[in-house]
C-alpha cells in the first residue's frame, strides 16, 4: 500500500484497537505515587508495579516502494490476541506482526548509584527489600562503642518498621542492582519507630557495617568533608548542601525551621512529624527527589551536619521545583543515642 | 487589628502555637518560623489552595507567609 494509505491504516488501528487496550495500563503507571518525576522514593519492593507492556504500531517497508502497518509485540501471548486479530482484518494482510519483548530506556547510572568500595557519603543503599535511598553518614553509638555504623531513615534501612534486626542492608540498593548477600555491607540494627498515633520527630535508623567492608568516613564527594556537627539553632536563609541518591550535589536554602503539623505520605499511611527543617532547591533544580533520603544536609560553606533528608513535594519554594523536608541532625542523633563517627 | 511588626523568635513561637489552633480547619501541611525582613514570621504551609479571606496576614502581629506546596511524600 502506499505511504498515506498505511499512516491512515496506522492512525486508525490505534484509535479503534490499541488505544482502548492500552490506556488502563498507562494510567494506572501514572498513577502509582511511587513514580514520580522519574525518581523512585525509598519503597518496600511489593509496592512496586511496572505497567504491562503493550502493542506499539508502525509503518514498515514493503519492497522498494510499498509499505505496510507494523505491529510489534512487547508480549509473546499479544502475538495471538483479540486485538492483534482485529488489526490483521482490518489491515487486509498488509500487516508485519512480530514479538520484540520488553523494551527499556538505557540510561547510565551515576557514579553513586553503583557498587562502590569504600563505602561512603551519599551512596545508594538500602535495607534488601526497599528499592534504594541515601547513605547519610558514619557513626557510633554513645558510651565509648567502637562499632562503626551507617546512619539513613527507618524508611531506607528498616522499611517502615519491617525489618528484624540482623538484616542486610545493601549497596548499592535493591533497585540499583544490590544483591544479597553479596552488596551487604551493613546489618540493621535499630530504628525510632514511625507512629500514626502521635507526633514523629524524625525518621531514622542505623546499621552496623560490616567489619570486612572498607569505610570513607568523612568524604562528601564534590565538596570536601563533614567537618562536625553543626549549631543546634538553623535560621532561614542558611545554605545548605547535600549529596543523595537521586539528584546528586544539589544546594539549597533553608526555608523554614520548627516547622510543626508536617504530614507526610508513607506507605503505612500519613504521619505527622514536629520540629522539621524546610528547604528548597538553588537556581532551576529541586534540592531532592525521591531516593534522596537519608542524605545527610550540611552547611555549605562550614560543611557541618544539620539535618537528615526524609521527605519532600513537588510544589513550592520560590522555583516552583518543590520543598524538601529534612530532620534536626541533633534530634537524630539524641533520639537514636549516637554521634557523628 | 494589630499592625504588623518586626517580630522576634520567641514572638514568633507563640504565635505559631496560636496559629495552629486558630488554623486547625485549613488543610494544613506545615507551620513553622521563617525570616520575614529583619525579624521572624510564620511560614504556613497548605496543601491546597484556600480563599484569601480565610489566610490572615499576621498573627498577634507576626506576619504570616503562606504557601501550597502539595502532597509531602517519603523520599
Amino acid at each position: 500500500m502506499e505511504l498515506d494509505s498505511a499512516r491512515d491504516l496506522k492512525r486508525q488501528c490505534y484509535e479503534a484497537i490499541v488505544a482502548p487496550f492500552a490506556a488502563p495500563t498507562q494510567r494506572e503507571f501514572r498513577s502509582a505515587r511511587n513514580v514520580r518525576s522519574f525518581s523512585l522514593a525509598a519503597d518496600s519492593l511489593a509496592k512496586i508495579q511496572e505497567p504491562l507492556p503493550s502493542l506499539a504500531l508502525g509503518v514498515a517497508r514493503k519492497g522498494r516502494k510499498q509499505y505496510h502497518l507494523a505491529v510489534r509485540c512487547q508480549r509473546r501471548e499479544l502475538m495471538e490476541s483479540p486485538q492483534v486479530a482485529q488489526i490483521r482484518k482490518r489491515a487486509k494482510k498488509e500487516v508485519d506482526v512480530r514479538f520484540v519483548g520488553r523494551l527499556r530506556k538505557w540510561l547510565a547510572p551515576r557514579w553513586n548509584q553503583k557498587r562502590l568500595r569504600p563505602i561512603q557519603i551519599g551512596l545508594s543503599c538500602g535495607h534488601y527489600n526497599v528499592t534504594a535511598g541515601t547513605l547519610g553518614c558514619f557513626v557510633r553509638a554513645r558510651g565509648g562503642e567502637k562499632t562503626l555504623m551507617i546512619l539513613s531513615n527507618n524508611h531506607v534501612l528498616a522499611d517502615e518498621d519491617k525489618a528484624t534486626l540482623g538484616d542486610a542492608i545493601l549497596q548499592p540498593g535493591n533497585f540499583d542492582g544490590g544483591k544479597n548477600a553479596r552488596d551487604l555491607v551493613a546489618r540493621f540494627s535499630k530504628s525510632i519507630r514511625l507512629v500514626q498515633s502521635a507526633v514523629n520527630l524524625v525518621d531514622a535508623a542505623i546499621g552496623e557495617v560490616e567489619d570486612r567492608i572498607k569505610v570513607n568516613l568523612h568524604t562528601i564527594k564534590g565538596l570536601n568533608t563533614v567537618a562536625g556537627l553543626g549549631p543546634n539553632f538553623l535560621d532561614a536563609g542558611t545554605e545548605v548542601v547535600k549529596l543523595g541518591r537521586t539528584t546528586g550535589l544539589t544546594r539549597g536554602r533553608v526555608t523554614a525551621f520548627e516547622l510543626d503539623n508536617v504530614v507526610v505520605r508513607y506507605g503505612i499511611g500519613d504521619l505527622r512529624f514536629d520540629n522539621q527543617i524546610e528547604i528548597e532547591g538553588k537556581g532551576q533544580k529541586p534540592f531532592s527527589e525521591g531516593g534522596d533520603s537519608g542524605s545527610l544536609i550540611v552547611e555549605a560553606n562550614a560543611r557541618l551536619a544539620v539535618g537528615l533528608l526524609f521527605a519532600g513535594g513537588d510544589v513550592g519554594g520560590s522555583n516552583g521545583k518543590g520543598l524538601t523536608y529534612a530532620n534536626p541532625i541533633q534530634s537524630v542523633l539524641d533520639e537514636l543515642s549516637i554521634d557523628l563517627a | 487589628m494589630t499592625a504588623i511588626k518586626v517580630a522576634t523568635l520567641e514572638e514568633a513561637r507563640a504565635a505559631k502555637q496560636k496559629a495552629a489552633q486558630v488554623l486547625s480547619g485549613l488543610p494544613l501541611a506545615g507551620i513553622g518560623i521563617t525570616r520575614v525582613g529583619e525579624g521572624f514570621g510564620l511560614k504556613v504551609n497548605l496543601s491546597k489552595r484556600v480563599c484569601v479571606e480565610q489566610m490572615p496576614t499576621q498573627m498577634d502581629g507576626v506576619p504570616i507567609i503562606a504557601e501550597v506546596v502539595g502532597e509531602i511524600r517519603k523520599q
